[in-house]
């Protein structure tokens, strides 16, 4: 079972991601803002935590750069997912180590195509 | 433009004048030479007074011309020395040497008679002198006191070149000394003068005899002209003694410097201290004398040095006038405006730009404009100013424009402004380059607002995004998957929610946007404020503890119905919105003064500090989580706010984090005196377009019902 961790302040995209990805071969984390992203990804270590940009107090750039610089946490996958779709918000998010980008408004068909790929690459 | 001095025409023009003057004078004393002999020896003195009088007259004739032209300097120098603002005044000083090149050197002096600018051919003794003090010089004493400029009687004779010295007092509006220019002329140009009018003294003179001479001296017997060391004093010889009782006269007696007696005429020159004295040998057996012809020359040369100081006087005030004329305009736009030449080195700033660079018209003047004024480009990196302005206008003649609001201007303190740049060719009569205007404007506002709208629309695109996500997400999930009913209820709702979410956010932007552009009208009414709260609380008080209290009777306010309900409405929903389901909100109504407050209190998560400054900012939402779960334009107390300033009330809150808030507005009374606005047939007043919010901030509460009433 791989684990998941999905961290946005909004709780009807938590919940819509939730909605997506439920199936017997995710658990899948919530996360309502930064901080407690951070607290479960330290003790959870999830496979995966798709992230959102724009939450209060710690930002998801300041979370993924926490994380990709701690090299018990750098493992974990990490998938922004923003409102923001201008190139610059695209490198901000690389230069802080996200391995992929996600914008809002997304499909969740798309959005479960890409998490599958991001693990059946895993296991290759 | 004061740096810049007068049009270069007009120098030419006084400049011209002057030397018209000189030549007719040396053109006289040529003439001179051919003038009659006729061997008179009776009328030796008679002639010899005729010449003392016209050489008397002359040199006061010159002597006016130099005076007008200090008096004039000094009188255009009021404004530069009431600034303090010496370095444009040495351009003035400047001036008056280009004018008149006789004047070695000019100083200007301070109220104090401290040396703050000085002008001559040798800049480093100009600026050894400055800072010098002239408090006991008789050039600044006499000068502050007359009311006009005044001429010296000490002569430093131990000086290199011995100099007269012309003063004049800067005055103020008020007539009071704010300062004093100072011309110091070489006495050899005195001597110069005179020789122009020298006249052919017999060559025949016995053996031994000196031929006559024409010289002035001072009153105490010192010769200033015809000898190459001035300042040995003679006072004890008779003619002194004679022209210190009176201001002509004929002699015959001894001379400094002459053996034997002469024959002397002696005459003052008018408000000196200088004597002309005409003497030729008392035996002369010939004599020349030219007297007649030189009575019509003299008068000639006269009327030809007077009018020149009154024309040189004129015109200068003229070309001042012309200065001030087009300096005003440059001196008064708020934008900096630089002058160059056509190779980029600055010739003139205005105030504005001194202001903007904190560099002084003197720092700057003559130095390449971007060394002065270093521009910035994207980045804070250094722009190529001769390649990015200076050569597109050089080259073809055309405006060159900065874009965007990506340059800047380092100021000297280090600062950055934001800046736009525009270089414009300034061109000759003949249309060739003769340099360039640049246009400095800080746009330090323009760049913030910009920067506002670029985050309002990144704010606004955001806010819409969120629920268009949700929107399209569950949609899809519905569609393509089969879901339980209670799935499928869940993801329906969140449908709903965000769609009324997206819709609230329209409706308030549409608010904004009417709010801020002033079409938004205030149907101002009188209003019963109670029954519109108890209205407001029906649906809430379904689900919460909602409850309004009156304190005292609540008298009927002037107020737009439907705005009051707006905000009553929003302030409700807020203190709902951030408490716990179980907590009271309480609304309260009373009179206060002229006005009626209501206040709206909950025991909900409160406002830090920080957050209660910037809360009815638009799009300000508190960067918290309980706040962010709760969802929210950002724009509810930003309409608020603007909807009851707009009906002449105020608003404001209290709150302390994790303990509540309170939310209270006020709105003016209906006026008892007034007979109460006439409401139309549909009860309503006339409708009144409502300027924007930020207008209606700076009316006083009230003036708006009373214009109603």
């Amino acid at each position: 079972v791989r684990k998941l961790l999905i961290a946005d302040d909004e709780d009807g995209i938590r919940s819509l991601v939730r909605m997506t990805l439920e199936s017997d071969a995710y658990e899948i984390l919530e996360a309502s803002d930064g901080a407690e992203a951070l607290e479960l990804a330290r003790t959870h270590r999830p496979d995966l935590l798709l992230l959102d940009v724009m939450m209060p107090g710690v930002t998801g750039l300041e979370v993924c750069r926490t994380l990709k610089s701690d090299p018990a946490t750098a493992g974990i996958t990490i998938v922004m997912l923003t409102a923001r779709a201008q190139d610059s918000d695209r490198e901000a998010g690389q230069a802080a180590g996200a391995e992929s980008y996600f914008t809002k408004p997304f499909s969740p068909v798309a959005l479960l195509r890409k998490v599958d790929e991001i693990f059946s690459s895993d296991l290759s | 433009m004061k740096a810049r001095g007068l049009p270069r025409s007009g120098v030419r023009r006084v400049t011209a004048l002057l030397a018209l003057v000189v030549l007719t004078a040396f053109a006289a004393g040529a003439m001179n030479l051919y003038a009659t002999r006729k061997q008179l020896s009776d009328e030796v003195l008679g002639s010899n007074a005729t010449t003392a009088k016209i050489a008397a007259e002359t040199i006061f004739a010159n002597l006016e011309v130099q005076r007008n032209l200090v008096a004039a300097v000094a009188q255009s120098l009021r404004e530069n020395v009431e600034s303090g603002d010496w370095s444009r005044s040495a351009a003035d000083l400047r001036f008056m040497r280009e004018v008149d090149p006789r004047i070695e050197r000019a100083v200007l002096l301070d109220r104090q008679g401290i040396v703050r600018a000085s002008v001559s051919e040798d800049p480093d003794a100009d600026a050894e002198r400055i800072g010098d003090n002239q408090a006991r010089c008789e050039c600044f004493t006499a000068a502050s006191a007359a009311n006009k400029p005044h001429l010296s009687r000490t002569i430093n004779f131990a000086a290199l070149v011995p100099h007269m010295v012309l003063s004049a007092a800067v005055r103020d509006a008020a007539g009071s000394a704010m300062g004093v220019v100072v011309a110091e002329i070489p006495i050899s140009n005195l001597g110069l003068l005179t020789e122009s009018l020298e006249l052919d003294f017999s060559t025949r003179a016995p053996a031994g005899e000196s031929s006559g001479s024409l010289n002035v001296f001072t009153d105490q017997g010192v010769q200033l002209t015809g000898v190459q060391r001035p300042g040995q004093s003679s006072p004890g010889y008779e003619v002194f003694r004679r022209a210190a009782r009176t201001d002509r006269g004929t002699l015959r007696g001894a001379l400094p410097g002459k053996p034997r007696d002469r024959l002397v005429a002696f005459r003052t020159v008018p408000e000196t201290n200088w004597v002309v004295v005409v003497e030729q040998p008392a035996s002369a057996a010939s004599v020349v004398a030219t007297t007649r012809r030189l009575v019509g020359l003299g008068a000639f040369i006269n009327l030809i040095l007077i009018a020149g100081a009154v024309i040189a006087g004129r015109l200068f005030r003229e070309l001042e006038q012309e200065r001030v004329r087009s300096s005003s305009i440059l001196d008064s736009i708020p934008d900096g405006a630089v002058t160059t030449d056509a190779t980029g080195l600055v010739t003139s700033v205005n105030p504005a730009m001194e202001r903007l660079a904190g560099l002084l018209s003197g720092e700057v003047v003559g130095r390449p404009f971007d060394k002065v004024y270093p521009l910035l480009g994207p980045g804070n990196q250094p722009v190529d100013w001769d390649r990015e302005f200076l050569d597109k206008v050089v080259r073809s003649n055309i405006v060159a424009t900065s874009r965007g609001y990506d340059l800047s201007l380092r100021s000297r303190d280090g600062g950055i402004v934001p800046v736009s740049h525009m270089l414009a060719p300034i061109l000759g009569r003949g249309g060739d380059l003769v340099g360039c205007v640049a246009v400095v404007r800080d746009v330090a506002y323009e760049k913030e607002l910009d920067q506002m709208k670029s985050s309002l629309i990144s704010t606004v695109s955001h806010e819409l995004r969120t629920p268009l996500t949700m929107i399209q997400g569950f949609s899809e999930l519905l569609l393509q998957r089969s879901m339980s009913p209670e799935r499928e209820r869940e993801a329906l709702s969140r449908i709903n929610a965000s769609s009324e979410r997206l819709a609230r956010l329209i409706d308030d932007l549409l608010s904004v946007s009417r709010i801020e552009s002033g079409r938004l009208v205030v149907r101002a009414a009188p209003m019963d404020l109670r029954a519109a709260a108890d209205e407001v609380v029906i649906p809430f008080a379904e689900k919460r503890d909602v409850t309004v209290t009156a304190t005292g009777a609540i008298p009927p306010v002037m107020a737009d119905r439907d705005m009051v309900v707006q905000i009553v409405t929003n302030l409700v929903s807020n203190a709902v919105k951030y408490s716990t389901a179980d907590a009271p909100v309480r609304i309260r109504l009373g009179a206060a003064g002229d006005s009626v407050e209501v206040t709206v209190e909950d025991r909900g998560i409160g406002l830090s500090r920080e957050e209660l400054g910037k809360l009815f900012q638009k799009f300000a939402r508190a960067d918290r989580k309980e706040v962010r779960e709760v969802g929210g334009t950002g724009l509810g107390l930003y309409i608020t706010k603007s909807l009851v300033e707009m009906q002449g009330g105020r608003i404001w809150a209290e709150s302390e984090r994790g303990v509540g808030s309170r939310f209270s507005f006020s709105l003016p009374v209906v006026k008892p005196a007034a007979a109460g606005p006439q409401p139309t047939p549909d009860g309503r007043t006339s409708r009144i377009p409502v300027p924007s919010a930020a207008e209606q901030v700076e009316r006083p509460p009230g003036s708006r019902q009373r214009r109603d009433a």
